[in-house]
């Protein structure tokens, strides 16, 4: 299972680092941002799906990375993708002290503390000295999708690696058994801070890294779109869609709504939101458990019928 | 010698209410103790304050001489006091294995040697044919198995059975007698907590406590105890 | 800091404080009943301004004269969710909590990406009432002060109608002991639809009231379900005291942050408040339900 698992993601893997570079810029971009928000959601499903723990505030750690970057380079004059890398140890140094605190409050509370937690840092970001303010900060000009776009392809690889370890490792026992029963889990000897400070932390690292490309493919980094609720929006609606807390779900769900995601986007942002919105809404009443789960079901009654 | 568990003195209150005021008994290696009272005597507070789940308000809790008040319910569980919910609520989404390596992991490393460990403890109490199974499609006798299997996985020294008796029948609960004898004589001590003063409950303890309101207004061996006048106030009323 | 400065500070945060309050009690009914945290409140009290601020440009209408409209628009939104969506919901309870919360956040932005679409993102607000009263050395703007005693009024016709009306018992039945309820007769299922109409008509309500204080667009929304949930931290979930003391002192918190930070300030301190009292004093949050 494990090993088909992985033969087939190094499959797909290997077919997203072949295919753009044939196509024009424009296919590099739908590449880039299928790819950016897969990898997203990738992140988000270990501290929500497996964890428990609704986070609506990981972008914190995007918009991190993308200044990370983004003042890296025009302020220190470092190469971009050192300051890439940098983005992601930030966010998992920052990570562990955020978790001790937020990782204290539940359900709800959690949410919207981490929600808070963007707003946060999103006015900080606005109102520091050296961040440019809302104006945001220019980067040097340069066709940088290419490789902006293989950073998020490796941190996407980085990604889903993680998720196979927590799907079969002790830790990622112990991470679904402290999501059904925090109080029970405690008992029977799990260190359930820990262990769930560690899932946020990799939920932390991923945007973190992935910030940083997106810097380096806009060449700009404005506080509105780093620390924006509308990224944080889409990654759970992938999530949704394709299956929380399952490996395929945030890749399946991620590569067919960022499609949707980008066709919309430009001509109709306001209807953008509503959809994405919606689309959460209308995905939990009628399909709650994603596309993934039930596909497997499906196989698995043909497979039996057979 | 030292006793294995000694509750000192030990008071909870939530806004007001006392749960707990001034309980103190002891509980010695091996020992089959029983907790008895009625609903919101204050049974479930107890443990929750034994197994580090709640902090008490006054006293102290010492397992192995040792004071385990303000430690982590996850070091406690290390110590060696493994406990039962009174509602058994499986790990949903985990099969029933895997419902038993969360205590396994506690003394095991990597997934093989604790699936191994995990699936000896299902045949021990019996539910081996259900390894695979979603926990959640179990029913509540198996659901009980499987709480009291995974927390016999961190291999306590001292259980603490929250409700062991309800909603068994008869021929159950001589099983569960049985059980309890069986963990005596592998050297666990167990404080089971019952509702009612029940012969087999009678027969099996060593020692009883009971509680009333919070407080404790007997204890001793089952003789004394079911002799003492508060206990038959409390139990049997005017009845004689 | 000079006297007179912080007893207009006071003054100012304390009227403030009256539709926190209204914000916040909205919040608290539908929690009651449903035990479903709305996390699109702001949503629905952004939508309620925008519209009063719209409504008043076009028509003249005042936000004191729309407020039943506003109240009834809002009640009518809050029964169609309840229906449509917060009551699709899994049995098991942690099952439910995960879902209730998405589905909220999808409506949020639902309804965010409805306003920007109709309103757009410009900030709106309703220049009504704009001068004010000289109290010897304090100004009282008259604007706040009829939002003020405005949202009091609607807290206390909702605190009599909860109190000494058939319905009102019902919910509070319905909120402290479901089977007890059930028992009893009371249609559960009427009640959860009840408490997200009248939970919403409030916030709506609040939001009419809000568009003669601060200006707000769309994007405003997840400040103010901030701001009624910092009130509920402070002042305990269902509790009804507790609410408008939570509220008053968030007032007057926001309103000397504003003045001695920046307005950027002033925009963190129901979150700074939020986590703090969540951290520091747990048990205070959920009120009676903490065990």
């Amino acid at each position: 299972m494990t090993d088909r698992r992985i033969a087939a993601s190094v499959a797909i893997l290997a077919l997203c680092a072949i295919l753009p570079p044939l196509g024009s810029g424009y296919v590099q971009s739908v590449f880039y941002i299928a790819v950016l928000y897969i990898a997203l959601a990738y992140g988000w499903n270990v501290i929500a799906g497996y964890g428990g723990y609704l986070s609506f505030g990981q972008v914190t750690f995007f918009g991190i990375g993308a200044y990370a970057v983004a003042l890296g380079v025009t302020q220190l004059h470092l190469p971009w993708l050192l300051c890439a890398f940098a983005g992601g140890a930030i966010a998992a140094v920052l990570a562990v002290p955020l978790g001790y605190l937020m990782l204290r409050l539940r359900g709800p509370f959690f949410a919207l503390g981490m929600l808070g937690l963007a707003q946060t840092t999103r006015i900080a970001a606005e109102a520091a000295p050296f961040t440019g303010g809302s104006a945001g900060i220019y980067l040097p000009p340069g066709s940088n999708t290419l490789p902006a776009y293989y950073w998020t392809l490796a941190v996407l690889a980085l990604a889903m690696g993680m998720t196979l370890w927590v799907d079969r490792s002790t830790f990622g026992l112990r991470l679904r058994a402290l999501r059904a029963d925090e109080r029970a889990a405690g008992t029977l000897g799990v260190d359930v801070t820990r262990f769930k400070v560690m899932a946020f932390v990799i939920s932390a690292i991923v945007p973190g890294l992935l910030g940083g490309g997106y810097a380096w493919y806009l060449t700009y980094v404005d506080p509105a779109s780093v620390f924006s609720t509308h990224i944080e929006l889409q990654t759970v609606a992938m999530v949704i869609l394709g299956g929380v807390g399952t490996y395929w779900g945030p890749f399946v769900g991620g590569a067919l709504m960022s499609q949707v995601s980008q066709s919309l986007g430009a001509r109709f942002p306001q209807g953008h939101l509503m959809i994405f919105g919606g689309l959460i809404v209308a995905l939990l009443i009628a399909l709650p458990r994603g596309i993934v789960p039930a596909l497997t079901a499906a196989l698995a009654r043909r497979s039996a019928r057979a | 010698m030292s006793a294995l568990l000694d509750v000192d003195d030990v008071a909870r209150s939530f806004g007001g209410v006392r749960a707990l005021d001034g309980v103190s008994f002891r509980v010695d290696e091996g020992e089959i103790v029983c907790i008895i009272g009625p609903n919101g005597a204050g049974k479930t507070t107890l443990f929750n304050v034994i197994s580090g789940v709640m902090r008490p308000s006054k006293g102290d809790v010492r397992f192995r001489g040792r004071s385990v008040v303000g430690m982590p319910s996850h070091r406690i569980a290390a110590a060696g006091i493994g406990r039962t919910y009174q509602v058994v609520r499986p790990f949903s989404r985990l099969t029933v294995l895997e419902n038993v390596m969360v205590g396994a992991l506690l003394h095991e490393r990597g997934l093989a040697p604790t699936r191994r460990t995990a699936a000896t403890i299902l045949e021990a109490v019996g539910l081996e044919r259900f390894a695979d199974a979603p926990a959640e499609s179990l029913t509540l006798t198996q659901r009980k198995r499987l709480e009291v299997a995974r927390t016999l996985a961190i291999r306590p020294k001292l259980l603490l059975l929250d409700e062991v008796m309800a909603g068994l029948t008869p021929t159950e609960a001589d099983a569960m007698c049985a059980f309890l004898r069986t963990l005596h004589e592998q050297g666990i001590a167990a404080i089971g907590a019952v509702e009612h003063v029940m012969r087999v409950v009678m027969s099996i303890s060593h020692r009883i406590v009971v509680l009333d309101f919070g407080k404790t207004i007997a204890q001793g061996t089952p003789a004394e105890v079911s002799a003492d006048p508060a206990v038959i106030e409390a139990y049997f009323g005017a009845t004689p | 800091m000079h006297p007179e400065l912080a007893a207009q500070l006071t003054v100012d945060g304390l009227l403030l404080g009256g539709v926190f309050a209204l914000a916040a009690l909205g919040l608290n009914v539908i929690f009651g009943v449903t035990r479903i945290v709305n996390l699109a409140h702001g949503e629905i009290i952004v939508l309620a301004a925008l519209c009063a601020a719209v409504v008043f440009q076009r028509f003249g209408i005042t936000p004191i004269e729309l407020l039943p409209a506003e109240f009834i628009a809002g009640a009518l939104l809050g029964a169609i969710l309840e229906r449509l969506v917060f009551r699709r919901l899994p049995p098991d309870p942690a099952g439910a909590e995960t879902t209730s919360l998405l589905l909220a956040f999808g409506v949020a932005y639902f309804i965010v990406g409805f306003s920007l679409a109709v309103f757009t993102g410009d900030f709106r607000s309703v220049a009504y009432l704009t001068s004010s009263w000289q109290l010897g050395p304090i100004s009282v703007g008259q604007s706040r002060f009829v939002a003020f005693v405005a949202a009091l009024a609607i807290a206390g016709a909702l605190a009599v109608l909860l109190r000494s009306t058939a319905l009102g018992r019902g919910l509070r039945a319905a909120s402290q002991n479901v089977e007890g309820a059930r028992a009893c007769g009371i249609d559960i299922g009427r009640m959860r639809t009840i408490s997200f109409a009248l939970g919403s008509g409030v916030a709506a309500a609040a939001g009419g009231l809000v568009s003669m204080i601060y200006a707000v667009n769309p994007d405003s929304g997840s400040q103010l379900t901030l701001l009624a949930f910092s009130v509920v931290a402070l002042g305990g979930l269902g509790s009804y005291a507790g609410t408008l003391i939570g509220a008053a002192i968030l007032g007057v918190a926001v309103s000397f942050g504003g003045f001695l930070g920046s307005a950027q300030i002033g925009q963190l301190i129901p979150y700074v408040i939020f986590i703090a009292v969540l951290l520091f004093r747990p048990s205070g949050i959920l009120g009676k339900s903490a065990t």
